[in-house]
C-alpha cells in the first residue's frame, strides 16, 4: 500500500484485538449502507482505545471532538482503558491525517504515545493486509512495521463462533483439510529457504531442525501405521453407529407405542417399555 | 464499489450478510406503530447479533469474572445495554447491533430498571450515541457466573424477570420491544461454546396454554430440575433462538485479512474429547426427558382424541418438535465426536515421535 509520505520504520510492536478491528469495519458496513445517523458518505473514523500498547476497543467519531463523553462513560467501565490513538477507515494516509493526528493527540493524550490506525476495505485485490499504523514524526507520519493481532479466551470464543454461525457452515473435517494445507504452505516456504544458494542463518537453520525433530512425516517418515488408523476409525464408526441405532430403536418403539400401532413381534418387550396406553 | 445507487437497487442487490445493515426506516416506522408484539406475547421468536456485540459481551462478562477472582471472592456479575432494532426483512426477529457495558455490579437481589446510577448512565450513553447511531436501546445483557454445574445458568430469577418485566411494559407498547440476554461466563470458558440465551417476558395477563412448558418449549416434569434450569418462574418467559450475523466487509478483513494466519492454528489444538462429556449428558437428558414426555403427553393426548377423534393430531408437533431437536443434538455430537477422533488420529500421524 504506497504511502505519499514518507516514512521511517520504527521498532515498536502495537498489539490490537479484533474487537478493535471489528468496530471499524462494522461501521464502515454501517456508514455506507445508510443506517447510520451519519450521511453514507462520511469519512469513517473514531478512536482507539487501550492500555500498555494493547489496543483492545474503537469508538465512532462524527466530528474530533464530540467523543469525550462516549470515552468518559467507556471509563467507567474499563477504568484502565486510554485514548492511545484514532482510527480511519480510507486506502492511503492523507496529507491532513498529519494535523488530525497532532490535534487529538493533544486532546487525549499529549504527551504519550499515540497512533493512527488505517485500515484498507475497498480494495478486493490486494494480498496485502489491510491494516496498517502510522505514528507522529517531525514532520510526516511514520509508519509502524510491526503490529500484532492478539486476543483473550472470551474474545476468541466469541469471534470464533460468530464466524462459524453466519458463514456458510464448513465441516470441522474441511476445517481440518484446511489447517493441514495451511501447514504444507509454509513447509513449502521453508524448503525454499533451504534450497537457495548462499550463507543461512544459523539461527533459522537451527529451529528449521527442531522443527523436523518433533514432526517426523514432515521429514519424509510415511504414516506407518496404516492399520492401526483404519482400526481406530472403524472403533469410532461402529460406536457411533451403535449409539446412533440404540437411540432409534428407542424413538421407533416409543412412537409405536404412542401411534396405539400393535407393536410388531417383540418390539415393545425388547426394549422394556410398558405398551398399555 | 462505491454504493451510490438507488436505495431499491442497492437493496436489492445487497449480499444476505449485508442486509441487516440497511435500514428501512418507512417500514421500521411502520412496524413500531403496528406493535404487533403487543398482540402476540411470542411474537419475537430469535434475536441476531452482530459480532462487535458479542465478543463485547464475552469479554465483559469474563472481566467481571476475573475481577471478582482477583479480589478473592467470587466472581463478579456485571449487566450491560443492547443496542439494536426490530429486523423488518425478517418479522420475528431482533437485531442486537451492539453492546454497552455498565459500571454496575453485582445486582441480582436488586431491581435494576429503578437504579437511579444506571439510568443517569445509560441516559448519557444515549446521547453521546445520538451523534453516530440511529438504532435505540432495545434490551439489557447481564452475566450468571456461577459455578459450573450440570446445566446452563442462562435463565431469569425472579429480579431478573422483574426487571424485564418492567423496561418491556415501559418500552414494548412505544415500539421498542427489549430483550433480555443472559450469560453463563465459566460455563463459556469451559465448553469453549459462547452460552448466551435470549428471554422475553410473558406480561401478567398471559399464561402459556401447555401446561409445565420450560421457557424453551421443552416439557420437564421434575420439579428441581425445572427450578434449577430455569428458576423459581419458569413458565413466567420463553426463550429466544441465538443467531449470529456478520457483514461481508468484517468477514473479508477479519476472516481472510487477520485472523486466517491464527484461526487454522485453532482448528488443530481444539478441546479434548473429555470436555464434550458434559454435553453428553445433557443431551442424555434431554433425551429421556424428551421420552417422558411423549409417554406423558401420549397418555393424555390418547385420551382426548378418543373422546374427540375428529380433532387433529396437536398433541404431536410440540412432541415431535422436541423429538427432532434431541434428534439433531444426537447426531451433531456424534459428528463432533468423529471430528475430534479424526482429530486425534491424525495429530497421532504427523506430530508423534517414533508412533
Amino acid at each position: 500500500m504506497a504511502s505519499k509520505m514518507d516514512f521511517e520504520m520504527t521498532e515498536k510492536t502495537i498489539v490490537v484485538h479484533p474487537l478493535a478491528i471489528v468496530n471499524m469495519t462494522d461501521q464502515y458496513t454501517r456508514v455506507r449502507c445508510g443506517s447510520s445517523a451519519l450521511p453514507a458518505d462520511a469519512p469513517v473514523m473514531g478512536l482507539l482505545l487501550g492500555a500498555d500498547g494493547i489496543i483492545y476497543d474503537s469508538h465512532e467519531l462524527s466530528q474530533t471532538d464530540t467523543v469525550a463523553p462516549q470515552v468518559a462513560l467507556h471509563q467507567a467501565v474499563f477504568p484502565q482503558h486510554q485514548v492511545v490513538g484514532w482510527y480511519r477507515v480510507a486506502s492511503e494516509a492523507g496529507p491532513e491525517d498529519y494535523q488530525l493526528t497532532q490535534q487529538l493527540q493533544s486532546l487525549y493524550a499529549p504527551q504519550q504515545s499515540f497512533v493512527l490506525a488505517l485500515l484498507t476495505v475497498e480494495d478486493e485485490e490486494s494480498k496485502e493486509l489491510p491494516l496498517s499504523f502510522f505514528q507522529l514524526g517531525d514532520q510526516a507520519l511514520l509508519a509502524l512495521e510491526k503490529w500484532e493481532l492478539s486476543t483473550n479466551p472470551a474474545e476468541r470464543i466469541a469471534l470464533e463462533h460468530s464466524v462459524r454461525s453466519s458463514g456458510e457452515q464448513r465441516s470441522s473435517l474441511q476445517d481440518l483439510q484446511h489447517a493441514y494445507a495451511m501447514i504444507q504452505e509454509r513447509l513449502m516456504i521453508l524448503e525454499q529457504y533451504l534450497l537457495q544458494d548462499g550463507p543461512l542463518d544459523p539461527e533459522i537453520l537451527r529451529q528449521i531442525q527442531s522443527l523436523f525433530l518433533s514432526a517426523p512425516v514432515a521429514a519424509g517418515g510415511t504414516a506407518k501405521s496404516n492399520s492401526t488408523t483404519m482400526m481406530a476409525q472403524l472403533a469410532t464408526w461402529t460406536r457411533m453407529t451403535d449409539a446412533l441405532l440404540s437411540y432409534t430403536g428407542k424413538i421407533k418403539a416409543l412412537q409405536d407405542a404412542a401411534t396405539s400401532n400393535p407393536p410388531r413381534g417383540g418390539d415393545s418387550h425388547r426394549f422394556g417399555l410398558m405398551s398399555q396406553f | 464499489m462505491e454504493l451510490e445507487k438507488s436505495p431499491s437497487e442497492t437493496k436489492e442487490e445487497t449480499s444476505q450478510p449485508d442486509a441487516r445493515f440497511h435500514l428501512d426506516e418507512a417500514a421500521l416506522e411502520t412496524l413500531r406503530t403496528e406493535a404487533p408484539w403487543m398482540k402476540n406475547p411470542k411474537y419475537f421468536q430469535s434475536v441476531t447479533i452482530s459480532p462487535s456485540a458479542i465478543i463485547k459481551i464475552m469479554m465483559h462478562c469474563q472481566s467481571g469474572v476475573d475481577k471478582g477472582i482477583q479480589k478473592g471472592g467470587n466472581p463478579i456479575e456485571v449487566m450491560g445495554l443492547l443496542l439494536g432494532r426490530p429486523d423488518t426483512l425478517n418479522s420475528n426477529t431482533l437485531i442486537i447491533t451492539d453492546a454497552f457495558p455498565l459500571p454496575i455490579e453485582g445486582f441480582e437481589t436488586r431491581v435494576v430498571a429503578d437504579d437511579e446510577h444506571v439510568v443517569n448512565h445509560m441516559i448519557s450513553l444515549g446521547e453521546s450515541l445520538e451523534a453516530t447511531r440511529k438504532e435505540k436501546f432495545m434490551g439489557w445483557y447481564h452475566s450468571h457466573p456461577f459455578d459450573l454445574s450440570e446445566h446452563s445458568h442462562c435463565f431469569l430469577s425472579q429480579t431478573d424477570l422483574t426487571t424485564q418485566l418492567q423496561w418491556q411494559r415501559a418500552e414494548d407498547p412505544h415500539g421498542n420491544p427489549f430483550v433480555a440476554l443472559v450469560v453463563d461466563p465459566l460455563r463459556s470458558m469451559y465448553t469453549e461454546y459462547p452460552e448466551i440465551k435470549a428471554f422475553r417476558a410473558y406480561p401478567p395477563e398471559y399464561n402459556s396454554p401447555v401446561p409445565i412448558e420450560c421457557p424453551n418449549g421443552s416439557i420437564e416434569t421434575s420439579d428441581q430440575i425445572r427450578l434449577e434450569k430455569w428458576g423459581s418462574c419458569w413458565n413466567r418467559y420463553y426463550e429466544l433462538k441465538v443467531e449470529y450475523y456478520m457483514s461481508t466487509v468484517s468477514r473479508k478483513v477479519i476472516v481472510d485479512g487477520l485472523t486466517q494466519d491464527s484461526l487454522w492454528m485453532r482448528s488443530l489444538v481444539r478441546a479434548p474429547p473429555s470436555l464434550w462429556m458434559p454435553q453428553m449428558k445433557s443431551v442424555a437428558n434431554d433425551f429421556v426427558h424428551a421420552a417422558n414426555s411423549k409417554i406423558v403427553g401420549s397418555a393424555g393426548g390418547g385420551g382426548r382424541s378418543a373422546m374427540g377423534s375428529r380433532s387433529s393430531v396437536r398433541p404431536d408437533p410440540p412432541q415431535s418438535q422436541e423429538w427432532n431437536k434431541v434428534v439433531m443434538q444426537v447426531s451433531d455430537l456424534a459428528m463432533e465426536h468423529l471430528a475430534q477422533e479424526t482429530l486425534q488420529e491424525s495429530k497421532n500421524i504427523v506430530f508423534s515421535v517414533g508412533l
